[in-house]
């Protein structure tokens, strides 16, 4: 039944998060277009005064409108997949999808599979739209610099921290991955606790709880961070400096995500179980 | 005949107020039961345990033999009294999804009673009326090969006409050897399809008997004795 809830879901998110991105992906062609029509010198020299005029000021503002165009399909694709959580759960949506014959830890980790999918998925269409507005003539040597400084900071950074490229780069995707599961999961979490002892102020409680959440995760991280730095010999330890030092930090933060988002997803599990009280 | 709902000295209270107190109940199958009571008097509660959106405070709930989770989710077919419907997909796509969900829905019924209604199945729900749509969402629960039917206020705050439609949509829908338990307190307008009732008042059971029962031995109606009991 997992398979069926996920496959509802991403297909259900879809229907709003699919044209935003296209339409930032249309938005970067417009972009583009205005970029290189504007760098034509010669050209706008040829039209009218006015008309150039316009070209431009349209390109001013449509750099103003991408900028938050883009910062908009970030803080949607977040906040709309955390809402579809609350919405499913905890309001009249909850009738059906509370009453479907699958285990109350499916509909969690369907909604986490698709907030992952199309976190992906945004992300990497403005990562892409980013590159193609910025990636001219003049700029692709800069972006080819960029790359390989990028690659060789990589390559030095393997043998210091006694691993290879290769697992350096999984370890970076997979920690990434992490974090984002880790922060999905702790905003439903949230939700739930909120819902589960709000009444009828479930929402501020939600932020109320998403702030105590937040807050416990950091003294529980700076407690063991701080306990292992004076239990660990100084040449593994996070303080030394050294590439063990943050290999050690990144093994240890996974593993407190890890022991974050399994926490996380017993107490919204249970919360779903036991807790709910639709109007 | 065996029993397809049971109740065992059931509790569930919010706090420190009582919603449901002691409740013994036994449904049994192949029936049409009316859970009859006024606003307030655990109806509602009653159902939300039944359905598993709800866990008991005290005592025992199993419908099909099951404490409520997936075993007795897959043989409830369950319309709230409410809009429960994804408003951005479109009727396919809630005939796909009651399909994948429920081995049991009869995903032919349900696009043959949409044909009858005119009801357009490319059609987004946001764009249908909410009378349209409580319509959608009878089909889809009749549509269900189910063993009990829980209907909370199937026809309450609609008019006449669509009363008798959605009536007869539930008498003619749904499995005979299935039990639907119809919460009301429009009585009279679904009297002459109960087999048996149950009235509720302040969360405990005060009466259960067959409608014919009533009317043979006390010469009255569910709907006059409805009356008497819950006089205010």
């Amino acid at each position: 039944m997992l398979g069926k809830l996920t496959k509802h879901e991403i297909i259900a998110s879809g229907r709003l998060l699919l044209p935003m991105n296209i339409a930032l992906i249309f938005a970067s062609l417009v972009g583009k277009f205005l970029i290189w029509i504007t760098s034509k010198k010669a050209f706008l020299d040829s039209t009218p005064i006015a008309f150039a005029k316009i070209v431009r000021g349209i390109s001013s503002l449509f750099t103003i409108f991408y900028i938050l165009f883009i910062f908009a399909v970030l803080i949607a694709t977040v906040l709309f997949l955390v809402i579809r959580f609350y919405k499913n759960h905890y309001t009249d949506e909850g009738y059906l999808m509370l009453t479907l014959p699958v285990k109350p830890i499916s509909l969690i980790l369907s909604k986490l599979i698709s907030a992952i999918v199309w976190s992906i998925i945004s992300f990497s269409v403005v990562f892409c739209s980013i590159a193609l507005i910025l990636r001219t003539d003049e700029t692709k040597e800069s972006f080819k610099t960029l790359y390989a400084e990028f690659l060789k900071t990589l390559h030095r950074m393997a043998p210091e921290m006694n691993v290879s490229f290769g697992v350096l780069v999984a370890e970076i995707i997979v920690f990434a991955m992490i974090l984002v599961i880790t922060k999905y999961l702790m905003y439903f979490t949230s939700i739930s606790v909120g819902h589960s002892y709000g009444g009828k102020n479930a929402i501020i409680n939600s932020i109320v709880a998403l702030i105590v959440i937040q807050i416990i995760t950091q003294i529980i991280s700076s407690g063991v961070i701080f306990g292992l730095s004076r239990a660990l010999p100084n040449h593994i330890n996070t303080f030394s400096g050294s590439g063990h030092a943050l290999q050690s930090t990144v093994i240890v933060s996974m593993i407190l995500n890890l022991l974050f988002c399994t926490a996380y997803l017993l107490i919204t599990n249970n919360l779903i179980k036991t807790k709910v009280n639709l109007d | 005949m065996s029993n397809i709902l049971e109740c065992k000295n059931l509790r569930k209270q919010y706090g420190k107020l009582v919603a449901l107190n002691d409740i013994n109940l036994e449904l049994p199958e192949g029936k049409i039961i009316g859970l009859l009571g006024p606003n307030g008097s655990g109806k509602t509660t009653l159902i939300k345990l039944a359905s598993g959106l709800l866990v008991p405070s005290s005592g025992q709930i199993t419908v099909g033999g099951n404490a409520p989770g997936i075993e007795s989710k897959k043989i409830i077919s369950y319309l709230p009294e409410r809009n429960y419907l994804d408003n951005t997909m479109t009727v396919n796509q809630l005939i796909g999804f009651f399909g994948d969900f429920y081995p049991d829905f009869n995903k032919n019924k349900a696009v043959d009673m949409l044909t009858r209604l005119n009801i357009d199945s490319a059609r987004k729900l946001k764009t249908l009326s909410k009378g349209t749509k409580e319509k959608v969402q009878l089909i889809m629960v009749m549509s269900r090969n189910a063993k009990l039917y829980i209907l909370d206020e199937p026809i309450g705050g609609v008019d006449p006409a669509a009363r008798d439609y959605i009536l007869e949509t539930i008498i003619s829908n749904y499995n005979e050897d299935a039990t639907i338990l119809i919460s009301t307190h429009l009585i009279a307008d679904i009297e002459s399809v109960l087999d048996d009732f149950v009235f509720i008042k302040n969360g405990e059971i005060v009466m259960q008997s067959s409608v014919d029962k009533i009317r043979d031995e006390q010469g009255k109606s569910v709907d006059a004795l409805f009356r008497e009991e819950f006089k205010c």
